[in-house]
């Protein structure tokens, strides 16, 4: 009897590590889309179809399945010709005359969200004493609440596109 | 339009075979330049009309790929860039040879 459960639980998590294995290679696969789609809803929309749909998606492909290296290699260059558009996707809607130019690039936002994050915990253990823990818990804080909206705004931005059919989906 | 290092490597590589479609990730693969530093730089080009773009002319069904966006040098482009890369050139030329041995000290 317990040799019978062995190996109907083995077979089952030999099936569990199959589709775990699956759900993880799917995941990573779409990272790279998921940052291009990030880097979309940076331009404005009436640049959107011009660069996203026109140039940026159809040389990720490229890269993803007609570069002559390894898939992890592929993934690689991938992540970070998408990463590199998502930095300067504001910058190219300024070069364009969008307004989007006026807005700080959301790494740098992550990144002043994550170094403020450890300032407020410092302070909070007291390493810059009462006063000007104080003072640093107040400025840190403000700097979180600005980059948690700007994050929220983006959100928003992608839930309005739940009509449009994604690339990875 | 200002000619900074990166853009001087755009243009060189468009002038390398001025008549050639250069594709974005091509582009970034002969001047090394990162996806951020390049394409606000096409974008710079193609506003300036140093560069057009068009979109490539594929069935995307027989293909199985999106049509991919190229890049071409116009005629102002192609003279500019000479113009500009030369001008830059000169600036950056090595000075005559007795200048680069180092003055001795007077003291």
């Amino acid at each position: 009897m317990s040799l019978a459960l062995a190996v109907v639980v083995a077979f089952v998590a030999l099936a569990v590590r199959d589709l775990v294995k699956d759900e993880l290679r799917g995941q990573i696969e779409r990272v790279p889309h998921r940052l291009l789609w990030l880097a979309r809803l940076r331009l404005p929309a009436e640049l959107q179809v011009r660069f996203y749909d026109g140039e940026w998606r159809p040389e990720l492909e490229h890269i993803l399945t007609q570069l002559e290296s390894t898939p992890l290699t592929r993934l690689a260059v991938g992540t970070g010709y998408a990463l590199g558009l998502l930095w300067a996707a504001s910058r190219i809607a300024c070069e364009y005359g969008a307004p989007a130019c006026r807005h700080v690039p959301m790494p740098l936002l992550l990144s002043a969200a994550g170094v403020a994050a450890v300032l407020s915990l410092t302070s909070g253990l007291g390493i810059f004493g009462a006063e000007l823990g104080a003072a640093v818990s107040v400025l840190c804080g403000l700097v979180v609440v600005v980059v948690v909206f700007l994050v929220l705004e983006t959100i928003a931005a992608d839930l309005r596109d739940t009509g449009r059919r994604k690339p990875w989906a | 339009m200002r000619v900074t290092t990166a853009v001087a490597r755009v243009l060189r590589a468009f002038l390398e075979d001025p008549g050639a479609p250069r594709y974005g990730f091509d582009l970034m693969r002969s001047t090394g330049l990162p996806s951020g530093t390049l394409y606000p730089i096409l974008a710079r080009l193609e506003r300036c009309g140093w560069v057009v773009s068009r979109s490539e002319r594929i069935d995307p069904a027989a293909a199985g790929r999106p049509p991919r966006r190229f890049y071409e040098l116009t005629e102002h482009g192609l003279r500019a860039g000479r113009r500009e890369l030369t001008a830059l050139s000169e600036e950056l030329r090595l000075p005559a040879p007795g200048r680069l041995i180092p003055r001795s000290d007077p003291a």
